[in-house]
């Protein structure tokens, strides 16, 4: 088998393994609500990576991309079609995925003068901003939050989602605006002497990051039914950046496994009780002494000969 | 003093003059330089050479003066039109992508000439593959011609100083430029290396047709290399003429051995 058939091949079986767990309910519910979290994390933190990771910003406003896609979203299943079932949640995702594509071009525009830290407090001031225009607007239930969404998330639209989100990072990367985010990061007066387009890569990791934040977040939105504006703090934030830097950012593999074991570690530890969210985090502190380039992050020193 | 410009020169240089608040770094900087030529631009520390450079690259805008290539006004255009445009540069401190391959660095700076669209490169298209290829072909001629080929694939910051310094001229010539620009591509090399290096400049001419403006302090490799040579002081021009007359002028060596003494360049 020609091995551009490889990657088409594994996703339609993985699509056919989900499809027949959804139809048939060949998973105990709990573990296909994990595995569906962990997918939309994949998704998150996947998309985070593209400008925390490859950019070299640090931006903290990832949850609020989320925010505008879960309420896009669902909004769009709730009033634009409501009757049509989940025939058209797809619409909806990608509703959501414009909507926060739209935001992460107007923060790109900051992001041409600001770097580190101010861009950090400019994603900040997203997060609150964001949080209390969903807050007053009439149409989405205001602070009670916005109810009634329909559950059209299943296995075979995060998993699809998911595939989709890393296979467009992965692709974005290995091109030349790719190479042109990198020289950013690396050097970005160097960048522009060698004809990269700053402002164009700033933009294109931006808007990409935040479309698909925004289809996590309509994901997240028609799996857990209920959201609020509180759901989106900058706690929701901290938990993509934790699960970048745990995996290993500006890796292809890092965000994946970064969600997973992040994921599934605190369902683990769910028997301690609140005492989980102090054993995490020490562990997390435990891994970045002794691995600050994450689990999948290379080393550089060690790598001597790149891949021509 | 000898000034005699070419009919229809590539690259011409007119009243070019930048301050920094109050200090004037350069003032009324002109050149000419034509298809093939290479020329220097030596003087003191500080006398304002890489800030023409910077000037030229758009790196800071001129408060006066044109840059033009072929004909075609560069002035206050941003650094990566000029670039697309045909003028790149090296830097004094070498600048590499410090997490890039030797060839990956050479990449980038096709950039302005990728030849596909986002939402190609998004779905992996044939045309994007196609062109990625041909780019990448074009990168690993040019390592070929500096000898670089076998390190195609070493991280670009691990390699020897000497080495890098070619990396960074690959790279330079990655945009496939008219003129280019080296800052100080000497410094730090032991005299046989600024032999070779010498060769390997005036070969890069030849192959890729550039001209070539240097900044330099190791008078050696100004007086191999280049036919003029205009010397700056304080951010003005104190001499602009053929390199065989700079040990001619009275205010080139008073410029760099001050009064009163029988000295010369060279």
């Amino acid at each position: 088998m020609p091995s551009k058939f490889i990657g088409p091949g594994l996703f339609l079986c993985g699509l056919a393994v989900t499809l027949s767990c959804d139809a048939l309910h060949l998973i105990n519910p709990y573990i296909a609500q994990i595995l569906m979290y962990i997918g939309i994390n994949v998704i998150m933190t996947s998309s985070l990576n593209l400008v925390n990771g490859y950019l070299g910003e640090f931006s903290v406003g990832h949850a609020a991309f989320m925010a505008v896609g879960a309420y896009a979203a669902a909004f769009f299943s709730l009033s634009i079609f409501p009757h049509c079932g989940p025939l058209l949640f797809p619409l909806s995702l990608l509703a959501g995925g414009f909507a926060s594509g739209i935001i992460g071009f107007l923060v790109a525009i900051p992001a041409f003068k600001a770097r580190d830290d101010y861009l950090a407090i400019i994603t900040l001031a997203l997060i609150m901003i964001t949080k209390s225009m969903f807050e007053n607007l009439p149409w989405f239930g205001g602070p009670q939050g916005y109810s009634g969404i329909p559950k059209y998330t299943n296995l075979s639209w995060v998993f699809a989602a998911a595939v989709m989100t890393v296979v467009v990072v992965r692709n974005v990367v290995r091109s030349g605006f790719g190479r042109g985010i990198i020289a950013v990061r690396d050097d970005e007066v160097a960048a522009t002497l060698v004809s990269v387009d700053t402002r164009q890569v700033k933009i294109i990791a931006f808007v990409i990051a935040a479309f698909f934040a925004g289809v996590g977040g309509g994901l997240f939105a028609h799996l857990i039914q209920f959201i609020n504006p509180r759901t989106f703090s900058i706690l929701k934030s901290t938990d993509f950046l934790l699960m970048l830097y745990l995996g290993g950012s500006a890796t292809i593999g890092g965000p994946i496994l970064g969600a997973a074991i992040w994921t599934i570690l605190l369902e683990v530890l769910r028997f301690l009780g609140v005492w989980r969210f102090v054993v995490a985090p020490v562990a997390l502190i435990v891994l970045m002494v002794y691995r600050p380039q994450g689990i999948m992050g290379w080393n550089r020193k060690k790598r001597e000969n790149l891949k021509v | 003093m000898t000034n005699t410009p070419q009919k229809n020169p590539l690259f011409e240089i007119t009243g070019l003059t930048h301050a920094f608040g109050g200090l004037t770094a350069v003032s009324d900087f002109n050149l000419s330089l034509g298809a093939g030529r290479i020329m220097g631009l030596i003087g003191p520390n500080g006398a304002g050479k890489t800030t023409v450079f910077n000037l030229i690259t758009g790196v800071y805008k001129p408060d006066g003066g044109t840059v033009t290539l072929k004909g075609k006004n560069l002035t206050a255009l941003p650094s990566h039109t000029i670039v697309a445009e045909g003028v790149s540069r090296t830097f004094q401190n070498i600048r590499l992508f410090k997490s890039m391959s030797v060839l990956d660095n050479c990449l980038t700076a096709a950039y302005y000439r990728l030849g596909y669209r986002l939402p190609e490169a998004l779905l992996g298209a044939a045309g994007f593959r196609r062109r990625e290829s041909s780019i990448r072909a074009s990168a690993l001629d040019v390592l070929e011609t500096l000898g670089l080929a076998n390190r195609a694939g070493s991280l670009a910051v691990s390699l020897p100083y000497g080495m890098q310094r070619k990396v960074e001229l690959a790279r330079a010539l990655m945009s496939k430029p008219a003129v280019l620009l080296l800052d100080e591509p000497g410094a730090g090399m032991n005299p046989a290396e600024l032999g070779d290096l010498v060769t390997m400049i005036a070969g890069v001419r030849d192959a890729f047709g550039v001209a070539i403006m240097l900044i330099e302090h190791r008078m050696k490799l100004v007086m191999d290399l280049c036919e003029r040579v205009t010397v700056l002081n304080f951010g003005t021009t104190i001499f602009e003429g053929l390199a065989a007359d700079l040990s001619k002028s009275a205010a080139v060596v008073q410029a760099y051995f001050g009064e009163d003494h029988d000295a010369t360049v060279g």
